[in-house]
């Protein structure tokens, strides 16, 4: 009887060790994983095209105003 | 006889006798060293070890984010300061634009400018109509991402007058430099057919009715 005691206080504290374990480990995935810059950031540094379509406005410039 | 209710120390003394041998046990020593180990090293794990490397980590990848960041601002400056340049090269283009697709609706002007190459082409203009203008629109309301960046002005109107006016005055009517899209044309021969030097029986004059859609800014 004292035996199955110890045994089961010794599967609690290695399952407790393992659950404790494995959520610490989760835990940190997600910090690795997860962006610490702000959509209001992502939207500022969004690349822009320096490139003017002036062929367009070429050809809005050939047309005439009557 | 007062019975008392806490045991008295021979009782204490007796419960220690008891569990004494089971301390004594090298089983239950190796036991209680094993699952305390585990217990304190989940504590430890969790109130320690997990806050310090978290923040290690949140740190790491922080560096790493502001870096990118960096490096995408100073690719927007530069592109920032090369459109500036190409703005001050073809500033003189970009008027061209707001009369393209003006930030009006700005029907008076797209009718006078009907009206006059009709006459410029000898074209008689009739039955001018257009869709409801709105003379004012709210600037408070925030356009979502899927607007449409610009408003469709429907008009209709016929022309009388000779094929080849006709295709000139259409001719020209696509090389507006305001952007129009006709969207449907329907001629009719007129009652009074005159016949060309050729004999061909060509009615001389057409009446074409036009839809056209003009296009101005969505505020």
């Amino acid at each position: 009887m004292k035996q199955n005691n110890d045994r089961d206080l010794f599967l609690i504290s290695v399952f407790t060790f393992v659950t404790v374990f494995l959520w610490i480990t989760f835990e940190l995935i997600k910090t690795t994983k997860t962006s610490t810059i702000t959509p209001a950031v992502q939207q500022l540094s969004a690349s822009i095209s320096a490139t003017i379509d002036t062929d367009t406005l070429n050809v809005l410039n050939s047309r005439k105003r009557h | 006889m007062e019975k008392t209710i806490l045991p008295s120390s021979n009782q204490y003394k007796k419960y220690s006798q008891t569990i004494a041998p089971f301390l004594e046990s090298q089983q239950t020593k190796n036991y209680t060293t094993v699952i305390f180990f585990f217990l304190v090293l989940s504590v430890f794990s969790w109130y320690a070890i997990r806050p310090t490397i978290q923040t290690i980590l949140y740190l790491r990848r922080e560096i790493k984010d502001k870096t990118q960041i960096d490096k995408q601002m100073d690719a927007k400056i530069y592109a920032l300061i090369e459109a500036n340049a190409n703005f001050e090269n073809n500033q003189a283009l970009f008027p061209v634009l707001s009369e393209a697709v003006p930030k009006t609706p700005e029907a008076v002007d797209l009718v006078s400018q009907l009206t006059n190459l009709a006459l410029e082409k000898n074209l008689l203009l009739s039955q001018l109509k257009t869709a409801d203008i709105p003379l004012s629109t709210s600037s408070a309301v925030i356009p979502s991402t899927n607007q449409k960046q610009f408003t469709e002005l429907p008009m209709e109107f016929t022309i009388e007058g000779p094929y080849s006016s006709v295709t000139s005055y259409f001719r020209d009517l696509i090389n507006l430099r305001r952007v129009v899209t006709i969207q449907s044309m329907n001629f009719l021969p007129l009652q009074t057919p005159v016949i060309s030097a050729s004999g061909s029986g060509i009615p001389a004059t057409l009446k074409v009715s036009v839809d056209l859609v003009t296009y101005y800014e969505t505020k």
